[in-house]
Order: structure tokens, then sequence, then C-alpha cells
């Protein structure tokens, strides 16, 4: 049977002596594009970083593509494009020395397509005179240099750590086109998993979601259907007590309410007066990672 | 071969290349310089007394060459070191951090080696003294076995430490036994004259601590690069 996920973890934990991260069980679907959403410390860069093999888990198993091998198998890492955050490549090197290293080190490397994503992305290529070393780039530039060189690899699988977090609303937009066509390309085998804190520019690329809150998952699913499941409950600040029990999490002004409810409470929200509307992944966002803080 | 080298230019990108042949550049400028005047000023006291303070100098530079590529490579092997994630997942990375360190240490070696040969040659076509030059190579096999050694702590501060220390146990040691006429600098060849047995002792134990050093590193080196 063809197994359609590109990452699946089982009981996947991480200890640290003072973060847990786990035990996680989540199956990501193969051909889409996946956010992973939570609040500083939630274990999203610890979950990417465990997924490419850049830090051990304590305990689990992590599947990718259905097969056996572990994300040790160079075979594997082959098929797997990793960009981290920022500072990804060594300070000294300018985009030449990528170009050389990235080439020893994948076999699907392409060096031309580096250069022409270089020149797109609008930074140092290697063939730019004198292309300036990392050090003397803006958080940005750093960026889109490390993206184009994840991009310039013939993979499966795209795991990018706050891709967007440095780069310009204009030029998240183009990375979310980048992303799309990413996903085209691939005709539903290839994958892109990614963490933000854009929601709302990188909600175009994103398909599937995964919320996390202090090293746990807490809401996991396709937008489209969390958008079903979910609903902004908005009405008036004298319906707000009424209202409360039923909504996860709200806030209140001195005229009117608003919060995030479950869709099945939405009959008796409108019987109350209560207005409900489709939430978008922001609202969705801040909704899910509010009530996973009440809860604590 | 070519595996070790594209180990290196992994790490180093044509980085290496640049730095290799720009610090070289200098040195051979600096001796030529040097040996300029000398020829010019046709051996005057002012002249030579500069030129074997230079010739000190760049024997000091010896050891100071085997840093160069080491001391970066193990920087990667911090987690607090930009390029540190990149380099952890490319494909089977232990493997080329460990060809790396060995490429690392016989480019360092090889650099140290070039520059004393034509220290070597150069000083000894216009008669001046080169003794610290094998002062400085001594010192450079026993850095790069402390820096193998120190590779892996994450603490640059402590690699420092031990780095200085050796620095001045090396001069204190030389100094202690060739004493005598405060106002000469100490060479090998006082040394050897005054205590033979210490300079094999010391470029004995220069050898054993560059060969441990290595074989303790590329021993390690997969279990040190992996972060746990």
């Amino acid at each position: 049977m063809e197994n359609n996920f590109c990452v699946s973890a089982r009981g996947l934990t991480k200890k640290y002596s003072k973060f847990t991260l786990g035990a996680l069980e989540f199956d990501i679907p193969m051909g889409f594009s996946t956010a992973l959403i939570g609040a500083n410390g939630a274990g999203k860069t610890t979950l990417i970083d465990i997924l490419c093999g850049v830090v051990h888990r304590t305990e689990g198993e992590v599947t990718y593509f259905g097969s056996d091998k572990d994300i040790a198998s160079p075979e594997l890492r082959e098929r797997i494009g990793y960009c981290a955050s920022n500072a990804f490549f060594p300070q000294g090197f300018t985009a030449k020395d990528i170009a050389i290293s990235m080439e020893l080190a994948y076999k699907s490397f392409d060096r031309k397509k580096f250069a022409e994503l270089c020149e797109k992305f609008e930074v140092d290529s290697e063939f730019t005179k004198k292309p300036r070393q990392m050090l003397k780039q803006s958080d940005g530039n750093r960026m889109r240099t490390s993206l184009a060189a994840v991009f310039a690899r013939s993979t499966e699988l795209l795991v990018l750590d706050e891709p967007g977090s440095s780069l310009d609303p204009l030029m998240r937009d183009r990375l979310c086109d980048r992303m799309r066509d990413y996903l085209d390309e691939g005709d539903g085998r290839k994958s892109i998993i990614f963490s933000t804190h854009n929601i709302a520019d990188m909600e175009n690329a994103a398909d599937y979601a995964v919320f996390m809150d202090r090293g746990k998952i807490i809401e996991i699913g396709f937008i489209e259907d969390l958008k079903e499941k979910y609903i902004i409950a908005r009405g008036e600040a004298k319906d707000y007590e009424q209202a409360k029990p039923l909504m996860m999490s709200s806030s209140a002004n001195r005229t009117v309410f608003d919060g995030l409810a479950l869709a099945e409470n939405a009959e008796k929200l409108a019987e109350m007066g209560v207005d409900s509307e489709t939430p978008t992944l922001q609202q969705l966002s801040i909704g899910l990672l509010k009530y996973a803080e009440e809860q604590r | 071969m070519k595996k070790y080298v594209n180990a290196f230019r992994m790490f180093f990108g044509r980085c290496n290349l640049s730095t290799m042949v720009s610090f070289l550049a200098v040195m051979a400028g600096m001796i030529i310089m040097v040996a300029g005047l000398e020829t010019a000023t046709a051996g005057g006291d002012f002249t030579a007394g500069m030129t074997a303070g230079m010739s000190i100098m760049l024997a000091g530079v010896i050891p100071l060459t085997g840093l160069i590529f080491l001391n970066a490579l193990y920087a990667y092997a911090n987690p607090a070191t930009p390029g540190h994630k990149y380099f952890l997942s490319i494909p089977d990375s232990a493997e080329q951090f460990r060809r790396a360190v060995i490429a690392a240490n016989v480019f360092s070696l090889a650099l140290g080696l070039v520059l004393s040969a034509v220290m070597c040659v150069v000083f000894t076509l216009l008669h001046i003294d080169f003794g610290m030059t094998y002062f400085g190579l001594v010192i450079l096999f026993a850095l790069l076995g402390m820096c193998n050694f120190t590779g892996y702590v994450r603490n640059i501060a402590v690699r420092l430490v031990v780095i200085c220390g050796l620095f001045a146990f090396t001069g204190f040691a030389a100094g202690f036994f060739s004493a005598g006429d405060d106002e000469e600098e100490i060479t090998l060849g006082m040394l050897y004259e005054k205590a033979p047995w210490l300079v094999f002792v010391l470029a004995g134990t220069a050898l054993l601590l560059f060969a441990a050093g290595l074989v303790y590193s590329i021993a390690v080196s997969r279990r040190k690069w992996v972060r746990e």
C-alpha cells in the first residue's frame, strides 16, 4: 500500500534540561505545504532540527516517505532540503563558496540554477563581481541566499525554519509563489514543512497546519478542515458572559467581544444573538494558542 | 586523497586557497624585504639586528599558521558558530568532518613546513641565524596536537588558555635551561648546546602530542560532531 505521508512520527521525544518536546505523534501529508505554528519556545525549531538530522531525538521513531531509512542515511538527506532560520551558512562564505560547498555536498545541487535564483532573489550570485561575504549582508539577504541554495537542489521535501521572518512583505510574497511552484513541479510528490510567525503573510503558502505549544501538538489538520471545525464568534458585550462558556478563547471590550469557538456551538451562539464567521489562519492560530495558554 | 581535499573545500569553500595564497604572499614579501635590506646594507649592525629580530618574529608566525584552519574547522562543531547547522545537515556530515580534520592538519602542517623551508633557505643564503625557525616548527607540532585535543571543547577560552600555556611553558623551559647570558636571545641551537636532551624531549613531545592529538580527534570526531 502506498504511503501518502512525507513524514510520520511516533512517540517522538527530545529532552533538554529545561524543555521537553513530545511525545509527538503526527503524519504530514505528502504533496502539501505544512506550516508549524506556535509561540516562541513551542518547539518548532527543535522539531525541524530533529527532522533534518541536526539534532538527535531522545526517543521515538520518525519515518520519511514511508521508508525505513533513518535521517543519518546520505540517500535520504539528498531528498530533503533544509534551511535554518538565521546564519545558516558560515559568515565568511560568499555565494561562490556556497556553490563550491553545496556542489561537493549534494549530488543534485544545480550551480547554474543557484546563480539564477540568486539573481531572481536579488542577492549576490557567484558571478557577481566581488560577491560579499554572508557577514557583510543583511539578515534578509542571507535568508534569500540560503533559500536560493536550497531551491537549487532537486529535493522531495523542503524543511524551512522561519523562511519569511527576515524577508520584506514583497519577498515573502515571492517566496510563497516559489513554494507553490515547487509543489506544482512535484505533482503531488514534493512537500514543504515550514515554521512561521508571519501567519497572515504565509497563509497562501500553507495547506496543512500543526499548532504547537510548549513542546506538544495542540491541533493538527488541513487548514480548510480546521476552518470548518472552528468559528470566530462575535457579539455585543452584554452577551459576553452568556457566550463565554461556549468559546475556547475570547477577548472583550466595553462594546463588543470576539473569540474562537467550535463550529458545533455555532447554533447555540446564534440563539444568543452572537454572529459567527469563518476564521482566517491568523485568527485560528491566535485563538488556539490563547486557549492552550489558558489551559496550562 | 581527492575525498579529503573535497571535504576540506566543503568546509572552507574557496576561502582556504585565497587565505593560504595571501598569507604566503605576505610572508614571502617580508622575507624578501629582510633579504633586500641585508643585501643593500651589506650586513650593517642596524640591519643585522633588525633582520635577526625579523627572523625571530617570522619563526613565531610558523606555529600560528597551524591554528588558522584547525581553529576555524573545530569552531563548526560549536552550535553557536554560524554554519554549524548547514554542515550538520549535509549527507554523511560526520565522515566529511573527519576527513576535513585530517586534511586541515595536513594543510596546516604543510603551510608551516613550506614557510620554514623558505625561511631556512633565504636566511642560510644571507647568513642570518634561523635557529628560532626550528623552535617555531617544534611549537607548530605541539600546537596542532593541542588544537586537536581541545577542538571539541565548546568554551573557546579553555582552548586559548591551553595554547597560551603551551607557549609560556616552552618559553619558560627554554629560558630556564639556556639561562646564563641574559642579553642573548634563546635559540634552539643554544638550547641544544646547553641541554641537548631537552631539545630531544621537546621535539619528541611535540611530535607525540601532534600524533596523539590527531589520533584522538579522528577517533572521537563522529561522536563529538553529532549533537546529542
